[in-house]
């Protein structure tokens, strides 16, 4: 939901300008500062700068604007706009910053070198926000985003509060703070960490960033469910007799071994990412389209999601880890040999779970969750299994007439596809399976903008939708810590249990025997 | 002429009818209305006024399809027939009109009644204003015409920069106190366009061939320069007594620079020009078929002002 400033007019005082009447336009209506915590990071320079940078070249940020850089290398402003330029020159992926378009947001550039632990270089950037409202027109807007470690980020928030930066001290106009994933490595340091949070920010301030929900066809899950009336009579458990949701990699950890294996697949993709997408795809149709009437939806979903007891995990999960292979040809290392992993490593680089939704619409229909790296196939899909058929009047008897599926493909192909049974024309009565698809992607023609350019946008303007609320945050946690407990526990002994480019471990068929081929 | 036989498209959003009758832009549409069917499955029929009737070509790929059709000496009523045959059920038809004429033109009301929208542009054929002023009149005769002129769509870019300069509350009072306005554009449809926008906006009335008058009945004065490229706006100028709002289209031809001087200055941004490309104007045309209020009044002031200064 917009906040209400976010939804004033343009103009402060006075009639609405009548030149906005009908004229379509993207662009931001609150002007704003953005301050980029952890700014000289990788996640800065490759992701969010060029993110910032395309919104600017469509025309998207607001007309008072300005990008404050804060990270603890020695830079001065210029210093600064070069380095950004050099960043976009090798990472922007529309335009290179060139003419009058890149003179003028470089103008928009400042940057605050500091040191996370002196209250002093917050105060300096309080100065040079309270500078931004004067030269740039932001309008005391700010929006502060934590693109740093986990680790720092208590440390600025309470730094933040104590260079009066914080929200109850702006008068002027807003403040909000985005939050990078994870947010918490288990339940008690997520709930630590919004402690934290919620000393300085209330719930309506805080962006809790999940790129996975900025990808466009994760938004699509809801206009297929909710702009068409075809589906959500046969959405239940009557029709339904299984869901299966996947990510797939056939990446490695790649540079992030020391990151990954502290994390694992069920930290990294499942109790996040794919939780999302089952909770898109069990939720019930929002009363409005705002953002709490979404989120509240969705949480709904987990809060009718009882979390596997101890003693049921194995027969609730299973997990694996990659051992060398071979991929498109290439062979690739197992894990224990990326950099910076554990030789004995206990770490899961593929996590499946069976949950199920205690509701009157999902009682009994299972959802199985999986996402692993190293696989056979790149693949990110829910696949809807309807009930097979009640009573079978056609088909020779050699004919296998298999269930409905309707599968909803995000990446990397964006669509829907349907399977259905269909006559094979001629004198018999051959029945076969056929597949109906439609790719978006291919069908509109359109690639989708990279999800950090929405994400940055919609946060801009208040627009809350597709940031996870804490709610839904600290209940996934509650969902998946038996499993990560069990699994940190107890050692895998059959670690590395499935082939780099393969299907996965074999426990993982054990959970479920029907998991959708990759 | 006998059926042809089409395959199914997968998936299909439209019938987009597409009519040229000048040699000169064939190529260029079966380009732009291809790319257009490639990002938004449809059928297209391209009816071709420069080939014989009688020469057909069907092509179907993984998600769309289009028929090529040679029109020339088929009446408007044959041309009607053949059009409604080709159009799917279920979906919206839209009319493309590349045709020299609108008003004298028979072929024009004949597919213009099997369709559900309107795209042509204004500007297309000639740097006058003598297709604009034959929508202005059409319009006048069918006010319920769902139209989409990429002559319009393409100012608005820059009617959303015009519209920045009086954002700011300390400029609201200098909105209605503009006296001079001046346009330089490389053809005079979205010239006029625009002075009309901003007149029908402010309330402004045409009152003699140069003049505008506003709400009090003060003059406002325009004048249109002949400058750039065909279709393209190169700078507005808006004055009052005390300030001069310009925006400038640079030698990029990508960025226009706004600057206020006079007792208000501000100190000079650039803003990109985007979302001009034409396929990205008829993309936007198909998918906002209705026709805004703000452009309606637009058009009748298009239609007010050619009444008083004659143009043509």
């Amino acid at each position: 939901m917009l906040d209400a400033s976010a939804t004033a007019t343009a103009r402060v005082n006075g009639a609405p300008n009548p030149l906005r009447e009908g004229v379509h336009s993207d662009r931001i209506k609150d002007s704003c500062s953005i301050v980029f915590f952890g700014a000289s990071g990788d996640l800065f320079k490759r992701m969010l700068l060029p993110s910032v940078y395309e919104l600017r070249r469509r025309g998207t940020l607001p007309t008072g604007f300005s990008l404050v850089g804060f990270a603890r290398t020695a830079y001065s402003d210029d210093e600064f706009r070069e380095y950004c330029k050099k960043q976009l020159d090798e990472f922007a992926y529309g335009a290179k910053p060139e003419g009058s378009m890149w003179d003028d947001f470089a103008k928009s550039i400042r940057y605050v070198t500091a040191d996370f632990d002196a209250t002093t270089h917050f105060t300096d950037l309080k100065k040079i926000l309270e500078q931004n409202d004067e030269l740039f027109k932001t309008g005391g807007n700010r929006l502060f985003y934590l693109a740093t470690p986990p680790s720092v980020f208590p440390k600025i928030i309470e730094q933040v509060a104590a260079a009066g930066l914080d929200p109850s001290n702006n008068l002027k106009g807003w403040t909000r703070i985005v939050v990078e994933k994870p947010f918490g490595i288990d339940l008690p340091s997520a709930r630590a960490l919004q402690a934290e949070v919620e000393k300085v920010f209330n719930e309506s301030q805080v962006y809790r960033i999940d790129h996975y929900l900025g990808k466009e066809p994760v938004q699509d899950i809801m206009a297929l469910r909710f702009a068409n009336v075809i589906f959500e009579p046969i959405w239940n458990r009557n029709y339904v007799d299984s869901v299966q949701i996947t990510s797939a990699e056939t990446l490695g950890v790649e540079e992030r071994g020391g990151y990954y294996d502290s994390a694992g697949a069920l930290r990294d993709m499942i109790q996040n990412h794919v939780m999302n997408l089952m909770a898109l795809v069990a939720m019930e149709p929002p009363a409005t389209a705002d953002a709490d009437a979404i989120r509240t939806e969705k949480f709904k979903v987990f809060a009718a999601i009882q979390p596997p007891a101890l003693a049921a995990v194995k027969s609730m999960s299973a997990r694996g880890q990659y051992d060398a292979g071979t991929i498109d040809g290439t062979p690739v290392i197992a894990y224990r040999k990326e950099p910076d992993v554990a030789l004995d490593s206990n770490t899961e680089t593929y996590a499946a779970v069976k949950l199920f939704v205690d509701n009157w619409r999902w009682a009994g229909v299972p959802f199985y969750l999986r996402s692993g790296k190293r696989l056979a196939r790149k693949c990110s899909e829910i696949a809807v299994t309807f009930r097979s058929i009640p009573h079978r009047l056609y088909g020779e008897k050699t004919d296998a007439i298999e269930p409905n599926v309707l599968v909803v493909k995000i990446q990397p192909e964006e669509g829907i596809s349907l399977r259905f049974d269909a006559k094979v024309p001629g004198p018999k009565q051959h029945i076969r399976g056929v597949s109906m698809d439609f790719n978006y992607g291919a069908g509109f023609g359109v690639e989708s903008p990279p999800a950090y350019e929405r994400l940055i946008s919609d946060a801009m303007r208040g627009d809350q939708t597709l940031f996870t609320r804490w709610d839904a945050v600290e209940r996934a946690w509650e969902i998946v810590m038996p499993i990560l407990q069990t699994w940190q526990d107890e050692r895998d002994r059959t670690f590395p249990n499935y082939g780099a480019g393969g299907q996965g471990p074999q426990p993982a068929r054990e959970l479920f025997d029907e998991w959708r081929s990759l | 002429m006998s059926a042809v036989d089409v395959p199914s498209a997968v998936a299909s959003t439209m019938t987009f009818i597409a009519y040229v009758d000048d040699p000169a832009i064939v190529t260029w549409m079966h380009e732009r209305t291809r790319a257009i069917v490639e990002k938004h499955p449809a059928r297209l029929v391209l009816l071709d006024g420069t080939l014989d009737q009688g020469s057909h070509q069907t092509h179907a790929v993984a998600r769309t399809e289009w028929v090529l059709l040679g029109t020339r000496g088929l009446s408007p009523e044959q041309l009607r027939s053949i059009a409604h045959a080709f159009t799917r059920t279920g979906v919206p038809t839209v009319l493309l009109w590349a045709g020299h004429r609108i008003l004298d033109d028979p072929i024009f009301p004949a597919l213009n009644a099997t369709v559900d929208s309107l795209i042509l542009d204004s500007s297309r054929i000639a740097p006058g204003v003598a297709q604009l002023a034959e929508l202005a009149e059409y319009f006048a005769q069918e006010p319920r015409l769902a139209v989409q002129d990429l002559a319009y769509l393409r100012l608005t870019p820059w009617q959303e920069m015009i519209a920045q300069f009086f954002d700011e509350p300390e400029f609201a009072d200098e909105l209605q106190a503009l006296e001079h306005v001046i346009i330089a554009a490389g053809s005079q449809a979205e010239a006029y366009y625009l002075l009309c926008w901003l007149a029908s906006r402010l309330e402004w009335s045409p009152s003699g061939a140069h003049q505008l008058k506003n709400r009090q009945g003060k003059p406002i004065t325009f004048a249109f320069q002949p400058e750039g490229g065909p279709r393209r706006v190169r700078s507005v100028e808006l004055r009052s007594q005390t300030s001069t709002f310009r925006a400038q289209l640079e030698d990029d031809d990508a960025t226009v620079c706004l600057s206020v001087d006079g007792a208000k200055k501000r100190a000079m941004r650039c803003e990109p020009l985007h979302d001009i490309a034409i396929v990205d104007l008829l993309e936007r045309a198909i998918l906002e078929p209705q026709t805004s209020d703000v452009y309606r009044a637009t058009v009748e002031m298009v239609r007010a002002l050619l009444a008083k200064t004659g143009a043509s």
